[in-house]
């Protein structure tokens, strides 16, 4: 198999099959780049594997040793056989471990080395270092290091700086790394001012962590891609990780290699939440192998995916917990530490609908206790009793269908909502009546039915799910206006202290899909920001990819770029890597 | 148990716009699977990628979002697997111009992308359309190879089922490729 093919391009089937060994495979690849033939040939190629893959990867084989092959394509289940919803999605794939942007084994680098990467193989990794500030000082004449505080041996600034001359990496250390530092010296300045070196006066500025004085540089440099990484900086330091994702965006697509951007890329991304699509940028960092940059970049990345997994795994956990509980296979635990509320909530009145008798009802009051003990509230413990204070002759067969409605392998369809509301009303469930309209589609109910049923519970946590309903009612009906200024209110009220006994999450995301348009951008930005930051201190997995999602949704129009992260973000956390 | 999870989750309380969005979003979990396996082949034995190339079409499929919407599912996926090509197309060409850079000598050359031919075909290839060319494949032995490959198998493992030699089952899966794009090409649409 070592004699190359006397034709190259008859390589093109088994390569594209994956069946050609690694080296000819690489042989092929470099073939492929220059080859017109080959170019021309391959879209229809992987448009036919695709269409096969489509339509008949799922027949049933009759060898045996279909299923041995370690590169064969992967075979998810199709979205359709899983539970809808985000939560099954995690919970379904549960202990496949790999963070879902992991790159596969064996990939490694995606850019080949510079030449820098090169010298530190060859002559060490210190070395490099210092040689690169010799050259840079020789060739460019450069002032001292000590003008970026590139002399010191911690640096104070996250971010990396356009300057090459200080962009030298250091550890990051907060506290040593802008110790006294002091004013960049003047004949330094105004040697770089008289060659109009914008840039390198602003990185002075920001290596002192003093972006605004940096900014009327930036200003003048324009659009360079090192000023556009450097003005990715200054955001960042600013708390302003939107622009900041735009101008390292900016600068990689002048320069796609220009790695400060690439990292201010992603600490932009990181603070806007998007901790995988963070990491996979700064795989791209380590990969390029720069001394110092590379080792920091990859332990941040694997931070920031252990930090997933571990939210992903607990979240499996809660929902597991929750749904057994709800379910009756387990009980309600008692200490609900590092459990967001509203999904312990839901799962309470799943069970409370369930009970279709007074001992079932009543064993459920240490749960009810421990939510109101949670909540600062006696919303639960209300609720059980409200319903033990019905007539529970009917109870059974009305508890019954609602649980058969809600196990129903698509979900609960709107109609069998509906009509399981209706029932529970003639049998005087009004609990079980009122759980029913929550959960069908808010058009099809009478919104005074609904409201006359939550406040009769006077329960805080009932009257802001029915206020989500009535919201997405309005919104469905068209009447966005009044839909903004009902659940504005109430997301105010979310954010202003913490409102455990409300369901915020979802009143967020209503607010949120109603800041559609291009005018509204701050207030979608500002609000998801807040919402995405309650969402990862409550550990609310479900409420942080519903956030991904949403606003993917409302800055498509705005801004593609960030729509494009949110998304990205999205489907890395609801895909699995095997 | 789950069942009810999805139940539970699934009618909570939240505005789902119509759909649109979790539409594109079930688009893109159900051909993220079909995307790396195709990519996984690229890229194998060498430096890229294949999470990245299969990340960087499901974004640009999801720019054109709203050009798409509305279309076919097979004009999506139609589009999002020409992406993929041509941005695998794309890291081939930058590496070779970057080791052209690195080492001048007789490196082959990268050369411009060409014209893409026929997207259109595959946008409007139904899964009824693809199944009805595979059944008109001849002779018999090579629609039988197309099919256990299709299935994930190597040439080795059809090889063996079949009794053919390996060499033969490239010819087979060559052929095929080569029938159903004729095929594809006047079936009407």
């Amino acid at each position: 198999m070592s004699a190359a093919p006397p034709d190259p391009h008859a390589d093109l089937d088994r390569f594209a099959d994956g069946e050609l060994p690694p080296e000819e495979a690489e042989r092929f690849r470099a073939h492929l780049a220059g080859c017109a033939r080959c170019q021309a040939a391959l879209p229809g190629r992987v448009q036919l594997a695709g269409l096969s893959q489509d339509t008949l990867a799922g027949e049933e084989t009759s060898g045996a040793g279909a299923d041995l092959d370690p590169r064969r394509p992967e075979q998810d289940a199709p979205a359709a056989a899983q539970p809808p919803g985000a939560v099954a999605d995690l919970a379904s794939r549960r202990p496949e471990g790999a963070p879902a942007a992991a790159p596969s084994p064996g990939a490694t680098v995606l850019r080949p080395a510079r030449w820098r990467a090169r010298a530190a193989a060859a002559v060490g990794v210190a070395l490099a270092a210092g040689l690169a500030v010799v050259i840079a000082g020789r060739i460019g004449g450069e002032p001292d290091p000590s003008l970026w505080l590139a002399d010191r041996p911690a640096r104070a600034v996250e971010a990396r700086l356009g300057t090459p001359a200080a962009d030298l990496h250091r550890p990051y250390e907060v506290a040593r790394g802008a110790e006294a530092a002091p004013a960049p010296p003047l004949p330094e300045l105004a040697k770089l001012d008289s060659k109009e070196r914008w840039v390198a006066i602003a990185d002075a500025y920001l290596a002192r962590g003093a972006p605004e004085t940096a900014r009327p540089y930036l200003d003048r440099a324009g659009g360079a891609p090192d000023a556009l990484a450097s003005r990715a900086a200054m955001d960042l330091m600013l708390g302003q990780p939107v622009e900041a994702l735009h101008h390292a965006n900016q600068a990689l697509a002048k320069k796609p290699d220009l790695r400060p951007a690439t990292w201010n890329l992603a600490l932009a991304l990181r603070a806007l939440g998007l901790s995988l699509a963070a990491a996979q940028q700064l795989d791209k960092v380590a990969a390029a192998g720069e001394p110092g940059w590379s080792a920091e970049a990859k332990a941040l990345a694997e931070q920031l995916r252990a930090d997933v997994q571990r939210r992903k795994d607990h979240w499996i956990e809660v929902v597991d917990a929750c749904l057994r509980a709800a379910s009756g296979e387990a009980p309600f635990p008692a200490d609900l530490k590092g459990v967001p509320l509203p999904v312990w909530r839901l799962c309470f009145d799943d069970a409370l609908a369930r009970a279709g008798t007074a001992e079932e009802l009543k064993r459920l009051l240490p749960a009810a206790e421990a939510l109101d003990k949670r909540s600062g509230g006696d919303g639960a413990r209300r609720a059980v009793q409200r319903a033990l204070a019905q007539p529970l002759q009917e109870r059974e067969a009305v508890a019954r269908e609602y649980t058969s409605v809600m196990t129903s392998q698509r979900g609960p369809g709107q109609e069998s909502l509906l009509a399981l509301a209706d029932r529970a009303k003639q049998a005087r469930q009004r609990d079980i009546e009122l759980q029913a309209l929550l959960l069908a589609p808010a058009k099809r109910i009478p919104p005074e039915r609904l409201q006359a049923l939550a406040t009769a519970t006077a329960d805080p946590w009932y009257l802001s799910l029915a206020e989500n309903q009535a919201a997405q009612a309005l919104m469905a009906a068209g009447d966005r206006g009044s839909a903004q200024a009902l659940i504005a209110a109430r997301v105010k009220v979310c954010e202003g202290i913490d409102r455990p006994e409300l369901d915020c999450p979802a009143a967020a995301r209503i607010l949120l899909t109603l800041y559609e348009l291009p005018r509204q951008r701050a207030e979608a930005l500002a609000t998801g920001a807040r919402a995405m930051e309650q969402a990862r201190r409550e550990g609310d997995v479900d409420a942080q990819l519903r956030l991904f999602s949403v606003m993917a949704n409302v800055t498509r129009e705005s801004d593609p770029d960030l729509s494009a992260a949110y998304f990205s973000e999205h489907t890395r956390w609801t895909t699995i890597t095997p | 148990m789950f069942a009810s999870t999805a139940a539970l989750w699934y009618a909570r309380p939240v505005p789902l716009d119509g759909g649109a969005r979790s539409i594109f979003e079930d688009f893109a979990r159900r051909e993220r699977a079909v995307l790396l396996g195709i990519a996984r082949k690229l890229c194998l034995g060498g430096s890229f990628d294949p999470e990245d190339l299969v990340q960087e079409s499901l974004e640009r499929a999801f720019r054109q979002r709203a050009r798409l919407e509305g279309q076919p599912d097979s004009a999506r996926r139609a589009f999002t697997r020409t992406a993929m090509t041509n941005y695998f197309l794309d890291l081939c060409r930058k590496r070779q111009t970057e080791r052209a850079a690195a080492d001048p000598g007789p490196a082959v050359e990268a050369v411009p992308a060409p014209d893409r031919a026929e997207p259109e075909l595959w946008a409007a290839v139904s899964d009824e359309q693809f199944l009805a060319a595979v059944k008109k494949l001849k002779p018999e032995k090579l629609q039988e190879a197309y099919r256990l490959h299709a299935r994930g198998m190597r040439y080795r493992e059809i090889a063996r089922q079949l009794g053919a030699p390996e060499g033969t089952v490239g010819a087979w899966l060559t052929g095929a490729r080569d029938q159903l794009r004729q095929l594809l090409s006047e079936a009407p649409s």
